[in-house]
């Protein structure tokens, strides 16, 4: 697996987990800032730092919107992982509304933490943010492998979330405050994931692999 | 206990969070080091061998400490998080030394996934609000040194890993923080940190209590009865080990299967 994978940094924060755990499946990451960097590479991952707003502007004004429209459209694959999730729906009200890239159905908005604050007999609460360990449950209904993931353990850190998603783009949840959370989308040859599998230990690094393997529908 | 089946869709359900166990590495220049009460420093090896040796032993998370670089103004643990971050695959903390956006940037480019501050939280809380503006507030967390008062009624957060005394009380300061929108409190106990005396209940009790974020409680554990018994009765989301797990009074596998046995929702490895 010598596959070059574009790393896409809009300018904020930590991209060098998703680099480490990238070469450490046999990948040669590139880091990609602008269109022109796109070159050469066979499929993208869109990483999750910082602000929905901040992201979204750095990213209309490198020309890599436009130029993550185009693989999109061209069918590369293509991974978003946390907030790189969240720019693939349709907006963002982090700060004010902002649009995204539109690609699934569904908005990104703060957490409610929902009925789940406190339950009965239970020691341990849910939190906003969601930061921590969840089982996340996978549904076979995209083109996307999903039988050696059910039921694990990933890492979520994040405060906004996606909701009124298609059933249709959801192909992975978890529970939170008693409900559940948008953990895992996929459409076309785009699969996104609410938890960071580059966090997640052997199982997120076989996620990785199995994007890696996976050429969409 | 714990877990409460509740068919959703046919499916059952939990309402809780899980609990973290996380591996506490202070350190000092190149090595891994342990004080008592944060103090009498002594080394104890090499930061990056034991970070990748709990991350091979399930640990959920890693957290280094730089117990010096507030005191000095040095830079943060930059060159060890570069080489660690190649090897493990958990979400890594870094503490201490972080006064500035930059340093922020910094110690997030080499491969920190989220980082702590102290002391210059303390001097400047608006510089909290502009890293939660920059990064988001879920990679941002708030350490905090909280000694006891004498009448052990209240506890008083301390600066410079534990030498200087602030006159702010935790509660206040960790309510502030809340506000502020940053997404981790890590408290650590000055009075039990290093002594494997039991952790703080008290403490990790009040602060659990007084905020909803995650409250990731450190200093003093003992053995995997004491962490259980915390996580039990205090509302934290991580359970923060040092000493114990150097020393090997605590193993990580046993521990967690003691916690899931005691209905505390843990990620088994």
């Amino acid at each position: 697996m010598t596959s070059r994978v574009a790393v896409v940094d809009y300018g904020v924060g930590n991209i060098r987990s998703v680099f480490n755990a990238l070469i450490a499946v046999g990948a040669t990451p590139v880091r990609v800032s602008k269109p022109s960097d796109l070159d050469g590479v066979s499929r993208v991952i869109l990483p999750g730092v910082g602000a929905f707003p901040t992201a979204a502007a750095n990213l209309q004004a490198a020309g890599m919107h436009d130029a993550l429209c185009a693989c999109l459209k061209a069918g590369m694959p293509l991974l978003g992982i946390c907030l790189g999730m969240q720019l693939l729906t349709e907006s963002s009200n982090e700060f004010g509304s902002t649009p995204g890239i539109g690609l699934f159905t569904g908005q990104t908005v703060r957490i409610a933490a929902g009925n789940g604050s406190s339950s009965p007999g239970s020691s341990v609460r849910d939190m906003v943010p969601n930061v921590g360990w969840r089982a996340v449950d996978f549904y076979d209904n995209s083109s996307f492998p999903v039988s050696e993931f059910n039921h694990q353990w990933f890492y979520f850190s994040h405060s906004f979330e996606v909701v009124n998603a298609s059933t249709a783009n959801v192909f992975g949840d978890a529970v939170y405050a008693g409900r559940r959370l948008t953990a895992a989308m996929c459409h076309g040859a785009a699969v996104a994931t609410q938890f960071h599998p580059e966090m997640s230990g052997t199982i997120g690094l076989a996620f990785i692999r199995a994007f890696l393997e996976w050429n969409g529908p | 206990m714990g877990t409460a089946p509740c068919g959703v869709d046919g499916r059952f359900v939990e309402f809780m969070n899980s609990l973290r166990v996380i591996a506490r590495i202070d350190v000092k220049g190149a090595n891994a080091i342990k004080g008592i009460q944060m103090d009498g420093l002594r080394v104890i090896g090499d930061p990056k061998t034991l970070a990748r040796e709990y991350y091979e032993e399930g640990v959920d998370e890693i957290l280094y400490v730089d117990v010096v670089a507030s005191l000095y103004g040095r830079g943060c643990l930059v060159e060890i998080v570069e080489a660690v971050a190649q090897d493990i695959f958990i979400p890594l903390g870094v503490v201490g030394g972080i006064g500035s956006v930059d340093d922020a940037y910094r110690a997030f480019r080499s491969g920190a996934d989220k980082i702590g501050l102290n002391s210059a939280a303390l001097r400047d809380p608006e510089l909290l609000t502009r890293l939660v503006q920059e990064f988001g507030g879920q990679s941002i967390v708030v350490s905090v040194e909280a000694k006891r008062s004498s009448d052990g009624s209240v506890w008083e957060a301390l600066s410079l890993s534990g030498r200087e005394r602030t006159g702010v009380d935790v509660r206040e300061w960790v309510m502030l923080c809340e506000s502020i929108g940053i997404g981790e409190v890590l408290v650590t106990s000055v009075d039990r940190d290093g002594t494997l005396r039991g952790g703080d209940a008290e403490l990790a009790h009040m602060v659990a209590d007084a905020i909803s974020v995650p409250v990731l409680y450190s200093g003093g554990i003992k053995n995997s009865e004491d962490a259980v018994g915390l996580a039990r009765s205090t509302g934290v989301a991580g359970i923060v080990i040092g000493r114990a797990l150097h020393e090997g009074l605590v193993c990580i596998a046993d521990l967690k299967e003691s916690l899931a046995a005691n209905g505390i929702m843990v990620r088994l490895v």
